[in-house]
Parts: structure tokens; C-alpha cells; sequence
């Protein structure tokens, strides 16, 4: 990667900004590498740096922003993990991967919901996989013909059992969903906050997917 | 070969209470969820890691830094107080066999009480680890009471006997105290036996007041140690080694 000049930003009338590479903060040219589009910037000297060997000579360098180090303790841990992977087909050459990291194999079942339809999956382990000291619980699989996908019903009776829910929430906050759906960004955030704890909805990993679903469910309520 | 007995007290951490289930994904994660912090999850992992390489294990944190966890880990979210002992319990489990051994041994008529190492002050029942946990996997009907350096819980009125406020089991003035308790009830310290996993504080200071002892392995084994009478891994065994004294 070469040394880079300038920061364009191309507006969809053909006008562009643009401004000396160099004159970016730190921080904006250092999210601009993790995106790929450059080099990291070079960091300041840390105040301490650790050099690690490997028995087969491999070296690695970390930066401690502490001084006067002194090593308390290393160790490893060993221990079986157990990590969900759910792969979902999305029309496009590659499937999104996510990674499940709470009991894994303890989740029963899937439902999948956009503004035009929903889909159920119920996991029940029928293929175990062992290589070497891997084994995968397969608990659905589309390509296997051992897992069937639930009927259509099954979805909209979930997807209803949460409606109602939500309902009967809006109903004790005296709301319409169109009402909240027209409060401003603060004040949707807690009354979702509020509805999605109600209704036993957590987020695995961003709160703004509870709000985000709270929304699309808000949005079932009034069609 | 089997050992008569009146009493019989456990150990609790690590011990009756089984932590393999307490993984910080779980725990902290959970809190976080509760919290609506999702984002924060691996942060506050790492926070609470970096406690215990501070004090050398979480049951160490627990019982006496408990406070920290609020504090360092929570950024002082009071509200993650009272949901990270309620998702502790949740994922805290039972010692294998425990329930059967307990249930044996109440059948065989001997007494049973939790002797346990806690350093929070006692409030009413259902408010310290121990009893707590006793009350969630419901194993209340058992013992008689809850033996701790904060004082003796009597499990059946929930009243709290101060008489072993200060002791420990490590110097041995618990077991002192204890064996004064048991002559009150008629019972010799050679009429009960003390079950638990750490030799310097379940093992060597309970035989050096004459207890019978049993030396439990099935979470972490901290080697022989010749004040054991026996030594088992699975609270089961118990009812191949210990009966009643009539």
C-alpha cells in the first residue's frame, strides 16, 4: 500500500470533497486501516513493550500504555468450549455467519422476521460429527434431510404470541403503536427498553437490535 | 470399613456448591443483557478477569470483594448487584450425588449442618451465598443449620447465634466452638464427622480436635493429606463409609 495523498468523499451528483490525508486525526485514519483502506498510522512509542519468543523462534510485540512492568503471573487455560455457529442464506454468493455463545446447544428454535414474512426452526440434535477431538451437534441442517423446516403456522402463532404482548404493553402504557413509533429517538429507546424487558426480549449483542425488533413488531401492531 | 456417627458437617464452596457452571459468558453476559449493556459484555469480562489475577480466584473476590465486583466491573450500576447473585445462583450447581448422600444420611437419622468459610455479614435467610443456595436447589430440609464465621444460621427459625462470630475454620477456633455446641447437643467430636474439600482448613483443624474427617476430591483435589480419614470424589461413597451411631 502506498503512501496515501487525500480523503475523497464522492456525492451522488458527481460533486466531491476532499481533504490531505495528513491532516486526518489519529483515531480517522486509524479506523479508515481497520475498513482497508490503508495503513495503520504509526503509533507513539507505548510506555512499556512486551517481546514474546516462541519455542520455534515466532516473535510477537504487544504495547503496554503502563511503566515499571513486572510479571505476576502466566498461564493457559484448558477447557472444552462450546460455541453455536448459525449460518443463514441471504440471496447473495456468501452466507452470514453468526456465532452463538450462550448454551448453545440449549436454544430450541429460530424465528426469522422481516417486513414481508417469517420462518421457524426447531433445533433437536440428530447428527453428531467427531474428527479428531472436534465434534460438531448438528441441530439443523437444510442440506440434511433428517431436519425439516416447521409450517408457516408455527411462525405466525410465535410472531402473534408477541404482538399480543406488545399489545398488552402499549395498552398498560395507554399508547397507540403509532404514537410511539412518532416519539423521538430518546424516548422510543426507553419505552422499548422498557417493553422488550416486559415481553423477556434481550439483546445478544447490540442493544439497538432489541429496539430495531421492537420497532418491526410495533409496525405489525398497526397494519 | 465404615465410621459411626451423630453429626456430620459439609463444606460449602467448592465443595456441596459446585461453581463449573459459573462461566463468565453466562454470568457477566447475562447481566449485561439485563442491564441492556450488551455492547459492554466482553469490557466487563475482561474487568473481572483482571480482579481475580488481582486476588488469586473469584471465590476469593466473592466472599470478600464482592463490592468490586459493583464497583471496578459494573462501574457502579448498583442495579448489577442484586441480578449478578441472582445469575450466580442460577448457574451454580449441586455436587453430584449430594442430594442422595444428604437424603441417606438424614434417613440414617444424623445430624447435618453446612460448616462454611463465609466473611459477609449474615442477614436474614436467602440474603448469603449459602443459604441462598440452599433455598434455590432446595436442600434447606436437611441440615439444621449453617455454621459460619459470621455466626450459626438456625435453618428452620432463621434465627442467627452470634456465639461464632470471629472464629474460623483455619485457626480452628470454629471446630472449638463447635465441639462446645455438639457436648451441649450430647454428641462427642468422635461422634461426628467434618467433609471437605481443603486440607487446611475442612481436614487438619477438625481432626486435631478429634473429629473424624473425609478428605472430598470431586472438584478440585488438593492432594492426600494425612489428617483424612478417607478421601472420596463423589459425595456418594459416603454412604458406603458412614452409618449411624446409636
Amino acid at each position: 500500500m502506498g503512501i496515501p495523498k487525500r480523503l475523497v468523499v464522492e456525492f451522488d451528483d458527481g460533486s466531491r470533497n476532499e481533504i490531505e490525508f495528513s491532516r486526518l486525526n489519529r483515531q480517522i485514519q486509524a479506523d479508515l486501516s481497520e475498513l482497508g483502506l490503508c495503513s495503520p498510522p504509526v503509533r507513539e512509542v507505548s510506555k512499556s513493550y512486551i517481546l514474546l519468543r516462541w519455542q520455534n523462534g515466532w516473535q510477537e510485540i504487544v504495547g503496554v500504555e503502563k511503566a515499571h512492568l513486572e510479571l505476576l503471573r502466566y498461564y493457559t487455560i484448558e477447557r472444552v468450549e462450546e460455541i453455536g455457529r448459525m449460518s443463514l442464506e441471504v440471496g447473495e454468493s456468501y452466507p452470514v455467519l453468526l456465532f452463538v455463545k450462550r448454551l448453545p446447544r440449549q436454544v430450541e428454535s429460530a424465528l426469522l422476521v422481516d417486513d414481508t414474512g417469517t420462518k421457524v426452526y426447531i433445533f433437536a440434535e440428530k447428527t453428531t460429527i467427531t474428527e479428531g477431538d472436534k465434534t460438531e451437534h448438528i441441530l439443523y441442517d437444510k442440506k440434511n434431510p433428517k431436519f425439516t423446516t416447521e409450517d408457516s403456522g408455527k411462525a405466525d402463532s410465535w410472531v402473534s404470541v408477541l404482538i399480543d404482548s406488545v399489545k398488552a404493553e402499549l395498552e398498560k402504557r395507554k399508547l397507540t403503536a403509532e404514537q410511539l413509533l412518532f416519539m423521538d429517538s430518546a424516548q422510543k429507546a426507553t419505552v422499548y427498553g422498557e417493553i422488550s424487558k416486559a415481553v423477556g426480549i434481550r439483546a445478544m449483542e447490540k442493544q439497538e437490535d432489541v429496539y430495531g425488533f421492537i420497532e418491526l413488531m410495533l409496525r405489525k401492531v398497526k397494519t | 470399613m465404615a465410621i459411626e456417627v451423630k453429626w456430620a458437617g459439609f463444606d460449602f464452596g467448592q465443595c456441596m456448591m459446585d461453581p463449573s457452571g459459573l462461566r463468565n459468558y453466562l454470568v457477566i453476559g447475562d447481566v449485561c443483557k439485563e442491564l441492556n449493556e450488551p455492547e459492554l459484555i466482553d469490557k466487563r469480562i475482561y474487568k473481572y478477569r483482571v480482579l481475580r489475577e488481582k486476588y488469586g480466584s473469584y471465590g476469593v473476590i466473592k466472599e470478600g470483594h464482592r463490592d468490586e465486583i459493583i464497583s471496578y466491573v459494573f462501574d457502579n450500576k448498583e442495579e448489577a448487584r442484586e441480578i449478578f447473585s441472582k445469575k450466580e445462583q442460577e448457574y451454580l450447581l449441586a455436587a453430584k450425588g449430594l442430594e442422595e448422600t444428604l437424603r441417606y444420611l438424614v434417613d440414617q437419622g444424623i445430624r447435618l449442618s453446612v460448616v462454611a468459610e463465609l466473611k459477609k455479614t449474615l442477614g436474614p435467610m436467602g440474603t448469603d451465598i449459602v443459604t441462598r443456595f440452599l433455598m434455590n436447589k432446595g436442600l434447606t430440609e436437611y441440615f439444621n443449620d449453617v455454621i459460619t464465621p459470621q455466626g450459626k444460621v438456625d435453618l428452620s427459625k432463621g434465627s442467627i447465634d452470634l456465639k461464632y462470630k470471629g472464629k474460623t475454620k483455619e485457626e480452628g477456633t470454629l471446630y472449638d466452638e463447635l465441639a462446645r455446641d455438639l457436648a451441649a447437643q450430647g454428641i462427642d467430636v468422635s461422634e461426628a464427622v467434618m467433609i471437605g474439600d481443603k486440607p487446611w482448613t475442612d481436614i487438619s483443624p477438625a481432626k486435631k480436635r478429634g473429629f473424624k474427617t473425609i478428605q472430598y476430591t470431586g472438584y478440585v483435589d488438593f492432594g492426600p493429606c494425612e489428617d483424612a480419614d478417607f478421601r472420596i470424589s463423589d459425595f456418594r461413597e459416603i454412604k458406603d463409609i458412614v452409618r449411624k451411631k446409636l
